[in-house]
């Protein structure tokens, strides 16, 4: 009865919601019926039913005149209720979603149908959930606690403590550098990441720490002992809290992110896919040089089968030594097209269009990069004539004490010394260092050093 | 005292002769004839001419409810009954053996086009989704889409609707033969054999279901056998049929192929009926929770029954015609049983729905009554 008297008044304000009522429990129930079947027809009626719910109570505004003194009381709740709820949707609270239940989906004919509740226990939204968070200012330095473990090490005449610190040191930086990687990514899209896109963080992390800890110094302003503790076989763990210079981290690490984002490259292609490759490149921020010590190899097949081709696009990215850096192979099986003079280059645009696979070349591409930097960068190839030479078998030693040289190697002749080394900074720089380091075995001053391109420095 | 030794040993005897009486060998099986005769295609009855004798619930009839649908095409469940095999369908290329007039102008047939023309009619049954194989019109659209739409809208599409993934593939072996009659002045007969087979191409079984046994077309069937009627002198040919053209052959086989496909058609309806289960009957008209989505035709006879523990209680037969995701159909014989006359009683100015743990269901006879006249 009491169902039936609210129901009869409620609908006096409202000819569209003949099928809302108030169950017994209190609750506003509208039974939907839409076209259709499954999830589709869910959502339909799902939509409708609290569009219907949100006009129940929009016309909820004429029961109070409606009812004798004894009605009121009898439905006091109900009408409290409806009347939050009005002021709520005055206040726009239900703009995004109205907390309801649906019953099991049931089918009438063609209809799908569906019982939604408005119940009045649900958790209705606030304003207090605007809330925002409290951003703090970038600082000049950060304090991290860290801990660190060590043996002795006799190769690098180092003791446990210090080994343990200089653990706890790199990692103090490390954890500056994952911060602010993660601070970067989720809040300000940085163009810097463009190309680091779905990049696993703990392995930008690691190689960036790695580069840093050989490149740098002075990264930890100052650091206190806080904890230290005997490990098995001689070992010590240390905990200290380091102040980090996070400014000087970040620049640090931008340049590397840098070396690694936009290196520059030399596209090697058939002439069907070179241009296409080259803008693509070039819209991803990467550099075209045909003097680039870094070589984009790409090749393109057609597959054809009966009347249609397919393409396999493959590249490979290796250094001007022959070094390979990574690999990516298309899905040739996307798409095919009818044999012809422009399948080839169609198909090609058609695959570099495509989102995924531009992004598994673009990850193919930055991983490429990022092997080469955690390597320790390209493979340069330095030839230096005999006759500068005063001790020729001292030049690895020298070579190899080059600030971020590394895997040296020497070969000799007659006629000259050629160096293969890797080195992280550009061929110009690498000459000048090697100038410098060169000077104690010189026999006579050493020429200007012709860089021939960017794998090849000649003194000569 | 003689008397008594003499009775004894009759009775011995006659217990002796009692106690070896031999057994009956039991009569279970006959002996019947393969048959080499052409095959004919079979249809259902009109609901209309049905008799209370006829009204038996037909094989195959699946009762599984619709409670595991997502009602997505492309996301249903396993155990939904309106989720469909995906298959993707192959003429096996059988070869013609052998030396002999007209061979080599049917070993030239190509069976290309009678596989398109399979997937078309297999795909309008709606028993399986099919997979085309006309690469050829796919690869024409995709090179017009990129000239009218660009790279990158083809692109887009191409990966977000990728070709369906095939769960079956369903093979169907052809045996073509050929022979002459007569010597100077002849006819020519051939024959072909069509069977079908569902496999899994990863692990090769071979289904056991839809099993559709042979289909055997004679050229009889398609033509008349002066068509086919060819003059020879000095051993070659004057006039008539002409059987060493590829293009008068295989236009004798497109007829026989065609055929052949019509009886695999209305095999695999018979094989794979459409089952339905029905939410209410009001005065003699039935509402059926499926319809064309699990593959109910127009015009489709079915059997409408009670179905409760396992047990089948047939309560009429009724013509009924599908929407897109329901049917509705007229029930145009009760069955003279007491559930029939139940239902049929509650049913009259109101709408019936069978009680919780009953459930009434339709399920199709076989080919609808006019189907090889409207879709074939």
């Amino acid at each position: 009865m009491r169902k039936a008297s609210l129901a009869l008044l409620l609908s006096i304000s409202c000819s569209a919601i003949a099928d809302v009522s108030i169950s017994k429990q209190g609750d506003i129930v509208a039974d939907v019926c839409v076209y259709g079947r499954g999830e589709t027809a869910v959502t339909s009626a799902l939509a409708e039913g609290s569009v219907e719910i949100l006009e129940f109570i929009r016309g909820s505004t004429l029961y109070a005149d409606s009812m004798n003194q004894e009605q009121l009381a009898g439905n006091q709740d109900t009408i409290n209720w409806l009347s939050r709820l009005r002021s709520m949707q005055q206040e726009g609270l239900f703009t995004q979603s109205l907390p309801v239940t649906y019953s099991r989906p049931r089918l009438q004919g063609s209809d799908t149908c569906l019982q939604i509740t408005l119940a009045r226990s649900a958790r209705m939204p606030s304003r207090g959930d605007e809330d925002g968070a409290d951003w703090s200012q970038a600082e000049q330095t950060a304090t991290v606690v860290v801990t660190g473990e060590g043996w002795p090490d006799r190769k690098n005449n180092l003791s446990a403590r210090n080994a343990a610190e200089l653990d706890a040191l790199k990692r103090a930086v490390s954890q500056v550098v994952g911060v602010w990687i993660n601070q970067q990514r989720s809040q300000f899209n940085s163009s810097e990441f463009g190309l680091f896109d779905g990049q696993d963080k703990e392995n930008l992390q690691e190689i960036i720490s790695q580069q840093l800890h050989t490149r740098s110094s002075g990264m930890v302003k100052e650091w206190t002992l806080l904890s230290s503790k005997d490990l098995a076989n001689n070992g010590v763990e240390v905990t200290i809290q380091a102040v980090v210079e996070r400014q000087q981290v970040i620049g640090a690490t931008r340049d590397i992110l840098a070396a690694i984002g936009s290196p520059r490259v030399r596209v090697q292609a058939p002439d069907s896919i070179k241009n296409t490759l080259m803008d693509w490149l070039s819209s991803q921020g990467i550099e075209v040089d045909n003097q680039a010590n870094l070589v984009l190899h790409a090749e393109a097949k057609l597959i054809a089968r009966e009347n249609n081709s397919r393409l396999v696009l493959t590249t490979i990215v290796k250094d001007l030594s022959g070094n390979q850096y990574s690999y990516w192979e298309n899905d040739s099986s996307i798409i095919a097209l009818p044999n012809g003079p422009d399948a080839e280059r169609n198909l090609v645009d058609v695959h570099l269009a495509v989102p995924e696979q531009a992004q598994a070349l673009k990850q193919s591409l930055q991983k490429g990069f990022t092997n080469i930097v955690s390597q320790g960068g390209l493979v340069h190839k330095v030839i230096i004539s005999q006759h500068y030479l005063a001790s020729p078998e001292k030049v690895q030693a020298l070579m190899a004490t080059i600030g971020g040289a590394s895997n040296v190697v020497t070969h000799a002749n007659s006629r000259a010394v050629t160096v293969s080394l890797r080195y992280p900074d550009s061929a110009g720089n690498l000459a000048a260092a090697v100038s410098q380091s060169l000077q104690p075995i010189l026999s006579t001053d050493l020429p200007t050093a012709q860089v021939r391109s960017e794998y090849e420095i000649v003194f000569q | 005292m003689r008397n008594t030794f003499m009775l004894a040993t009759v009775l011995v005897v006659i217990a002796s002769v009692a106690g070896c009486k031999t057994v009956q060998p039991a009569s279970q099986t006959s002996t019947s004839q393969p048959s080499n005769r052409a095959s004919s295609a079979i249809v259902a009855k009109g609901a209309h001419t049905f008799t209370d004798n006829d009204i038996q619930v037909p094989a195959f009839f699946n009762t599984q409810g619709l409670d595991n649908c997502t009602f997505n095409p492309a996301n249903e469940n396993e155990s939904c009954p309106l989720r469909k095999p995906i298959v993707r369908m192959y003429f096996s290329g059988t070869d013609v053996g052998g030396e002999g007039l007209g061979v080599d102008a049917l070993r030239k047939y190509d069976d290309k086009q009678l596989l398109l023309m399979l997937e078309n009619q297999f795909a309008g049954i709606n028993r399986f989704r099919i997979i085309t194989r006309d690469d050829d019109v796919i690869a024409q659209e995709q090179q017009t889409f990129l000239e009218q739409q660009g790279a990158t809208a083809l692109a887009t599409r191409a990966v977000q609707q990728r070709v369906l993934q095939p769960d079956f593939i369903v093979k169907i072996d052809t045996l073509r033969t050929v022979k002459n009659e007569g010597s100077i002045s002849g006819w020519m007969d051939y024959t072909l054999e069509l069977t079908a087979a569902t496999l899994n191409p990863f692990t090769r079984e071979l289904m056991s279901h839809p099993n559709l046994g042979k289909i055997r077309v004679k050229s009889e069937d398609v033509r008349d056998r002066n068509e086919l009627k060819y003059v020879m002198a000095n051993n070659r040919h004057v006039t008539g049929f002409r059987y060493f053209d590829s293009a008068h052959v295989n236009s004798v086989i497109n007829d026989m192929g065609s055929r052949g496909i019509d009886i695999l058609l209305t095999r695999m309806l018979s094989e794979m009926p459409a089952t339905a289960q029905v939410l209410g009957i009001r005065d003699g008209q039935v509402s059926l929770d499926r319809g064309q989505d699990a593959g109910v035709l127009p015009g489709e006879t079915m059997i409408i029954f009670q179905y409760e523990a396992g047990f089948v209680e047939p309560i009429g037969v009724a013509h009924v015609n599908p929407s897109r995701n329901s049917a509705t159909g007229q029930i145009t014989r009760w069955k003279q049983s007491s559930t029939a006359r139940d239902v049929r009683k509650k049913s009259q100015n109101a709408i019936y729905r069978p009680a919780p743990g009953t459930k009434i269901f339709a399920v199709s006879v076989g080919t609808p009554e006019k189907f090889l006249d409207t879709r074939t």
